[in-house]
């Protein structure tokens, strides 16, 4: 059994308004206006961006996510990275844990704490020393995601330099090696390079090259600007990577890139996943890339799991009739047909879910029980789950009978 | 960068002539000039009138009795050597001296001005912007707003009222003194400090919700990090914009306070100059405001380079060609 990385239980991240606050008390779910209660949240008046995700990631293991925009995706990582937490406006419940250790308790509202405010500030150090060193990010838009003006060479060694532990630890372990091989005149020789900043720049030099960015010594001290789309993604990939994190968050890298630097930025995550065998979530519309890329699968619709299970599974016997037409607007190299076929129809508003199973309105199988209950979880095969009534057997009887009984 | 420099230096000199030929033409077509306005005044208030003899010395001492190129021509000549000749009101003062005595405490006081406003502005500003649509920035918002609006002149009489009358803390008048600047910096940077908030908080704002701000965060960094590494720096770029031309034109605006507390700074010569018809002081002060607010901007636009990469690229290429 594989080292658990991170495990996402039950996660539900709601967005209030400005007039329409959460309680103060933690995972209460009342709306205020004014100080005045106003009951529990109903629609209308509250984004239910992420409703119930659940997911572990062994160490090594890829992950994708997919669904249409608006599905929950980017809020769910973000949730994870603590980039989303807690507010008068914004409500996260759930629970993360990333190598055993709760996350999301760590990033609370000071304001939330009330009496506990110094306890909040310290959980929510705890997570930013977490953050960015052991879990990173790689964002989707490489034009607006460089400080421009900022040296791309700075911007790439932050990530070391804030978390100093790691790179304290190799910079010893630089100086005894150095030690065991020349004496002390190797170490006075290297004794600047063993210097916090420089050694770091080595490291940032380094990766530069990896990524594929020629002369890195001159680009070091580019700013933004001067790069291209493709390059800049290179950059942040660069900067995800140095600090050499168990977890890597993609979300939707390729997205804003032509197809031919598409596949190169891929297959550079792909190398530095193989050598350093770190986890990955990767967030995208592509089911190509997706398929090629990750071993497992999750299909997001209205902030719900449809369907989830090993990728071998759900390319060859996808289940969930979302998950059907989503491969079959995949277009297939060789394919005849004029015309994709799509689904028909828009994503709900995410203020306004239906009852019963979000996708019931556009659903060419829709039953009647479909638009009153939720689909309870089903498996199929051990890890391909799916939350549909169409595979739910003896479940939809039952539950015709409780309702008509 | 430096070919820029030279270029744009080119370009206020060439306006500065532009600008003296303007104002030397439209003191010739403006009707009156200083003798006679002297000679009603003195008759309208005493018996002895001046003769037309004296008149006529008086004009061959000011070189009035030339043709207007000719005077022109004079006066660009002496101006390069920066020798402006005497004042007609004060005719015992060559310019250049009035100039070199009162340029300083107009400039000493704006710039004062200025740098109060930057020490208090900016860091409302951030405030405002970190609080945003919290109570403390909604009361922030609105001082600077309040501050912003009233004029100058209705801050200094507040402010010798209930400083200078009432409370006593400080003299109403005079000068000389590090005490006498108080109350005229105070009435002057409070129209600034109220832009400096504002546009502080409004550029912070709007930096804070760029993308590359939640990638320092997801990168780990913590909110002095995320706020003054990766945001200020570039939410301050478009405040130098306005801040050069705030710093040349309140050189020129401080008449009213100039007057109110009797300081002895260039705006009183401004204005009286213009009053009097005093010909060489109006066009010695004129070209200096607008070499002032030139060079203001040029300065600016150096600042601006040296912060943005960008605009410092843009610059070079196009300052190369």
């Amino acid at each position: 059994m594989a080292e658990t990385i991170l495990e996402v239980n039950d996660l539900h991240t709601w967005f209030g308004k400005k007039k329409y606050r959460f309680g103060k008390r933690k995972g209460e779910f009342k709306v205020y206006r004014f100080g005045k209660e106003k009951g529990q949240y109903k629609g209308g008046k509250v984004i239910r961006a992420v409703e119930g995700l659940s997911y572990t990631l062994n160490r090594g293991e890829a992950l994708a996510i997919v669904g249409e925009s608006g599905s929950g995706k980017s809020v769910g990582v973000s949730t994870v990275m603590g980039l989303t937490h807690s507010g008068p406006t914004t409500r996260v419940t759930g629970r993360v844990t990333f190598k055993g250790q709760d996350l999301l308790n760590t990033v609370s509202d000071p304001k939330e704490a009330g009496l506990f405010k110094k306890h909040a500030a310290i959980r929510e150090k705890e997570f930013r020393a977490i953050r960015g060193d052991q879990i990173s990010m790689i964002f989707q838009d490489p034009m607006s995601s460089l400080n421009p003006t900022m040296k791309i060479g700075r911007q790439i060694v932050e990530p070391l330099l804030w978390h100093k532990g790691k790179l304290r630890q190799e910079i010893q372990d630089e100086k005894k090696r150095l030690l065991n091989e020349g004496g002390k005149e190797a170490l006075k020789a290297h004794r600047k390079d063993l210097r916090m900043r420089n050694f770091a720049r080595a490291r940032g030099l380094k990766l530069l090259e990896e990524v594929g960015i020629p002369s890195p010594e001159t680009r070091f001290n580019n700013y933004p600007f001067e790069f291209s789309g493709g390059m800049r993604q290179r950059v942040m990939i660069a900067m995800a990577l140095i600090g050499d994190p168990d977890l890597l968050i993609a979300d939707e890298p390729t997205t804003a890139l032509d197809v031919t630097v598409q596949a190169q930025i891929l297959s550079i995550i792909q190398k530095m996943r193989k050598r350093k065998n770190t986890s990955i979530i990767l967030i995208t519309h592509d089911l190509a890339v997706a398929s090629s890329f990750c071993d497992r699968v999750i299909v997001m619709y209205a902030g719900r799991v449809m369907e989830e299970g090993s990728m071998a599974d759900f390319i060859r016997c996808p289940a969930h009739p979302y998950s059907q037409g989503l491969l079959n607007s995949t277009p297939i190299l060789g394919d005849e047909r004029a015309r994709l076929e799509a689904i028909q129809g828009q994503p709900p508003d995410p203020r306004n879910l239906p009852s019963g199973c979000p996708f019931s309105a556009r659903c060419t199988k829709c039953m009647e029980l479909c638009t009153r209950e939720a689909p309870p979880k089903t498996q199929l095969t051990p890890g391909h789950n799916v939350y549909c009534w169409l595979c739910a057997g003896e479940k939809v009887q039952e539950k015709e009978a409780d309702i008509n009984g | 960068m430096f070919k820029y420099f030279l270029k744009r230096l080119g370009y206020i000199v060439l306006a500065v002539f532009i600008i003296s030929a303007l104002t030397f033409g439209l003191l010739q077509l403006a009707p009156g000039n200083y003798l006679d306005t002297q000679r009603i005044l003195q008759q309208s208030y005493s018996s002895a009138t001046m003769s037309d003899q004296m008149r006529a010395e008086w004009e061959k001492f000011y070189g009035m009795d030339k043709p207007a190129l000719q005077r022109y021509a004079d006066f660009l000549i002496n101006a390069v050597q920066l020798k402006f000749g005497p004042s007609y009101q004060y005719s015992n003062q060559r310019i250049e001296d009035i100039i070199a005595r009162t340029l300083p405490i107009s400039a000493r006081l704006a710039f004062s001005a200025i740098l109060v406003a930057l020490v208090i502005g900016i860091p409302l500003g951030i405030i405002a912007a970190i609080r945003q649509n919290k109570i403390l920035d909604r009361v922030v918002v609105l001082i600077s707003m309040i501050g912003s609006s009233v004029p100058a002149y209705v801050m200094a009489i507040a402010c010798t009222y209930f400083l200078g009358l009432k409370l006593k803390w400080l003299p109403t008048i005079g000068w000389g003194e590090p005490k006498h600047y108080i109350m005229p910096i105070i009435a002057l940077s409070l129209g600034p400090i109220g832009t400096v908030t504002k546009y502080t908080r409004g550029t912070l704002v709007e930096t804070l919700n760029q993308e590359y701000i939640r990638v320092a965060r997801a990168k780990g960094g913590d909110f002095i990090r995320v706020t003054f590494k990766h945001a200020l720096r570039n939410s301050l770029i478009p405040l130098i914009t306005v801040v050069g031309p705030m710093l040349a034109s309140l050189t020129v605006g401080t008449v009213f306070v100039e007057n109110m507390y009797a300081i002895p700074g260039l705006g009183q010569y401004y204005a009286s100059a213009a009053v009097n018809r005093d010909y060489p002081l109006v066009m010695a002060t004129t070209l200096i405001f607008a070499i002032m607010v030139m060079g203001m901007n040029l300065l600016v636009d150096m600042v601006h380079a040296f912060l943005d990469p960008r605009v410092r690229v843009s610059l070079t290429t196009k300052g190369g060609k």
